[in-house]
């Protein structure tokens, strides 16, 4: 038997043994402590081991891959034979490499075992103190867990990474009910590489319970208008992985996105500034490093507005042409701004503040439709009700480029990173209940 | 695999699931003639469930010796003890089921395709794109063969194996369209291996043209207005709208959390012209996308009617919601890959077909939308579904007009479907179908096509 750390230098040399020029092989162990609960009570404790050995190989500029979740020898050959075998059956492709050697690394973060009492006591005192505090609250598939990530990375030219990551998760999915009434479901994902203490005083939780609660009586629109929109943390993350796969690598190469030749350019208002960070306390479920080994530096994305990097990994840095900028996922920052989230609504005169957004994936053009969950409406100022049936349309290009403010505010400890409040104007919102709001 | 379980036959704790599982993937992508993706996975192990003090404890390893086998067991009991510390108040036994025990291969008696084929299959369908259509700014493939291996041991006696695959190729053409992006894309395939799905690559090639001249409608298309509109929904159209519409919110966790669905049971929620059922196998006419004969508890699965004829039936149980609601288990528990616990999916979801005729449901509507193709969707507790529409027509004056762009389209179902005022004859299943509710599940879906009222997010 393989010891882990063995595992790597045996894949690349049996690759090189069966014939492969180039090789390279990630393998990730991951261990999971999570405690789950429901409107009721505690319901599951799940824990487990996963394995994934994945292993590309290049014979002949031709590509093949696999995934097991096998380290033994046998199984590593088997695996090998059959990725080498299918190398034979595809064209040839010049950007085919492995990146070359430099120095090994090791990257640690957070805790190796789970903090077991505090999970449980955590999420315990959560259930108990949530009937209390938020009475009209129902919980679905909550769960407060420890992950522990540890990938081994090599490739044939010599590289060799590791990083050993722990961090704790609370995924909380819920709605609110009174008698009949009852609102749209809510989700929320705090990471931390630390126990996460009451999870009630999570401020993306606090803010997301009370919002639900108020929302127990919701109103369509009076009438469908075009006007401003406030994107939460959470819708803001949400269209934000748009505008980021927009400017991959991928897109670039499919040239199917309107920033192909904007690099440099302005594509947004002044106010937004995105940046890309590694791994960290701050952005625990950051990559240190990519898919092909290139290591994570922090990205200036956009600045000010200005397009200052595609992200585009080893792979298309070579299919393209192009500097390599970044070969994983960063943890994304969307800068905070100058305005309170209060001076944000004070400063719409009809609008929006979106706390989730579900519809149909944005397509290339960046054009999106759907409909504004756990919202409200605005108007000269001031938030009247929250929302219900309510539409939104529009297209993401415009939209940034039409930033009336960004917070001060700014949430993190979110799955993706860090996200303000953004307000925008522009987006055409309806609703079929709405007075006048048929068939405009 | 299923050998495997001989040993534990009889010797499971008390309130204990053994479950083997390997998820076997193979897939191909292929953008603008580089192959961008050529990869097998194969990923599995063994996990055992046990119930104690109404809770459950849950243990899975990617090994199946006898030693991991023997440690899972134990390691579950331990998770479940813990809740000795920390009662949930909920029931510990569940009701007694019926043990089943079988064998569902479906790669029994089938050829097994090798690589070579199927990627010189892609090659000759990408090869066919980029002669006829080079225009296109993207043309994409995908192949996607995901089958699900499971063996599974109760201590209460069922004992099953089953193999489910289901094979997909999704082609996706873009082209510009003065500063614009038009996108679209079909799947073909569906239930089984590439040799029950796919033979010569030519005989697909008239549903490449057929999507290239959709495409080009697109184009030239226009965008929706934004408001409530009477729309026919294509049979394409109508597996999403079961699975979001209705089906989320009739799983019973979701009703037990608080989902409207909690406030209507055996009332009416949509007109009589709706039927929507949840069946296990493949469904009564054997053809939907997948195939569920007993679910990841043990459950023979029974096909049940959520609504009939207008009026909200059922709900979608494991042994724990059933208990709660004090009626039988229906089959609907599952679990995605050997390390995630079973929870309750939906299977086979659709809706009965009526008696119209698809034209002369266009031919009534004056002003509205015949929405064709869909894309990704979601629900909503509240039962405010919404899914995208990648293609359609208007509808004026009961003849179709120009092509739409994208749009999304959605409606609180209790209400919408009591504005069903006709279903049509046909019976379409989605060929994909892939839903995601803490874990990712393969599901089917399918329907007639529906005139309804319901609301479009577009332009103003």
């Amino acid at each position: 038997m393989l010891d882990k750390s063995e595992i790597i230098d045996y894949t690349i040399q049996q690759a090189s043994a069966l014939g492969a020029d180039m090789c390279q092989a990630r393998l990730v162990y991951n261990n999971k402590y999570e405690l789950n609960a429901d409107n009721r009570a505690l319901t599951l404790l799940r824990t487990y081991d996963t394995v994934n050995l994945n292993v590309t190989v290049i014979k002949n500029k031709r590509k093949g891959s696999l995934t097991i979740g096998k380290t033994d020898r046998e199984s590593i050959n088997e695996g090998l034979k059959t990725a080498i075998a299918n190398t034979e059956h595809v064209p040839e492709d010049s950007a085919l490499d492995v990146m070359p050697k430099r120095e090994a690394e090791h990257y640690t973060n957070g805790d190796s075992i789970p903090d077991r009492e505090a999970i449980f006591s955590e999420l315990q005192v959560f259930v108990k103190d949530l009937r209390q505090e938020y009475p009209r609250i129902r919980l679905s598939t909550t769960n407060n867990s420890f992950s522990r990530e540890q990938l081994w990375f090599g490739n044939s030219n010599g590289l060799r990474l590791t990083s050993d990551n722990g961090m704790y998760l609370f995924i909380l999915t819920f709605m609110a009910k009174e008698n009949l009434k009852a609102t749209s479901f809510n989700f929320s994902v705090t990471i931390n590489p630390k126990p996460l203490g009451r999870l009630l005083n999570l401020e993306q939780v606090q803010r997301n319970l009370y919002n639900s609660e108020r929302s127990i009586d919701p109103k369509p629109i009076p009438e469908s208008f075009t006007g401003d929109l406030i994107f939460s943390p959470e819708s803001c993350e949400d269209f934000m992985e748009t505008i980021l796969n927009s400017i991959s690598g991928n897109a670039l190469f499919s040239k199917n996105t309107p920033y192909l030749d904007k690099l440099g350019e302005v594509i947004a208002s002044p106010e937004l500034t995105i940046v890309g960070h590694p791994a960290s306390d701050e952005f625990p479920a950051a990559d240190h490093f990519g898919a092909y080994g290139a290591k994570i530096e922090k990205l200036p994305i956009i600045t000010k507005g200005r397009l200052d990097n595609h992200l585009i990994s080893y792979y298309f840095s070579k299919k393209l042409n192009k500097p390599l900028t970044c070969d994983g996922s960063p943890g994304i920052e969307v800068k905070p701004g100058h305005l309170s989230l209060e001076e944000l609504i004070s400063n719409v005169e009809r609008g929006v503040l979106l706390g989730r957004f579900s519809g149909g994936n944005p397509n290339a053009n960046l054009d999106f439709s759907g409909i504004a969950k756990n919202s409200f409406y605005i108007e000269k100022g001031k938030i009247k009700n929250a929302l219900t049936e309510t539409m939104i349309a529009g297209n993401i290009q415009s939209l940034i480029k039409s930033i009336k403010g960004i917070s001060i505010e700014q949430t993190g400890q979110m799955s993706s990173g860090k996200f303000p409040f953004i307000a925008c104007t522009g987006v055409d919102i309806s609703s079929g209940r709405s007075s006048a709001g048929a068939n405009i | 695999m299923y050998h495997l379980l001989n040993p534990y036959e009889n010797l499971l704790p008390q309130n204990t699931d053994l479950r083997l599982q390997k998820n076997h993937t193979h897939s191909i992508t292929i953008v603008n003639g580089n192959v961008m993706a050529n990869a097998h996975s194969e990923q599995g192990g063994v996990s055992a469930r046990v119930r104690r003090f109404g809770a459950y404890g849950f243990n899975a390893v990617p090994d199946f010796s006898e030693t991991a086998i023997k440690s899972v067991i134990s390691q579950a009991e331990e998770n479940a003890n813990q809740f000795e510390q920390f009662p949930t108040g909920l029931t510990q036994q569940l009701p007694s089921v019926e043990p089943v025990q079988g064998i569902w291969d479906y790669r029994e008696g089938k050829v097994i395709i090798e690589d070579s084929r199927i990627i010189q299959f892609m090659l000759t369908l990408d090869k066919y794109i980029a002669d006829k259509y080079p225009d296109l700014i993207k043309r994409a493939l995908n192949y996607n063969s995901m089958s699900l291996e499971k063996a599974l041991l109760t201590s209460f006696g069922t004992k099953v194996f089953q193999y489910i695959p289901r094979t997909l190729i999704v082609i996706e053409l873009a082209v510009k369209h003065q500063e614009d992006f038009v996108n679209l894309y079909n799947v073909a395939g569906g239930f089984g291996l590439f040799v029950d799905n796919f033979d010569q690559p030519e005989a697909h090639f008239e549903m490449i043209d057929k999507l290239y001249l959709q495409l080009q409608e697109k184009a030239k298309g226009v965008y929706c207005r934004g408001g409530e509109f009477e729309v026919i929904l294509d049979s394409e159209l109508a597996g999403i709208l079961a699975h979001e519409a209705i089906g989320h919110t009739t799983e019973a966790d979701l009703v037990i959390m608080g989902s409207v669905s909690a406030d209507f049971m055996h009332q009416k929620v949509a007109s009589d012209l709706i039927t929507l059922k949840d069946h296990g196998q493949r469904s009564s006419d054997g053809k939907s996308s997948t195939a569920v004969h007993v679910d990841d508890e043990g459950v023979k699965c029974r096909d049940i009617t959520i609504i009939d004829r207008g009026v909200l039936n059922n709900y979608m149980h494991d042994r724990e919601s059933a208990q709660y609601y004090n009626t039988l288990p229906t089959g609907n528990s599952r679990a995605w890959s050997f390390s995630d616990e079973p929870i309750i999916r939906m299977r086979s979801t659709f809706i009965e077909p009526g008696t119209s005729k698809l034209e002369e449901m266009i031919s009534q509507v004056d002003d509205g939308y015949y929405f064709c193709k869909p894309s990704n969707g979601q629900a909503d507790s509240t039962s405010e579904f919404m899914f995208g529409v990648i293609f359609g027509y208007e509808i004026k004056g009961g003849k179709l007009g120009s092509a739409i762009r994208d749009t999304t389209i959605s409606g609180v179902a209790f209400d919408m479907l009591k504005t069903v005022s006709a279903v049509s004859d046909d019976m379409v299943w989605t060929k994909g179908g892939l839903c995601g509710k803490k874990q990712p599940m393969i599901v089917g879906m399918g329907g007639p096509a529906i005139r309804c009222r319901i609301n479009v997010g577009g332009r103003l």
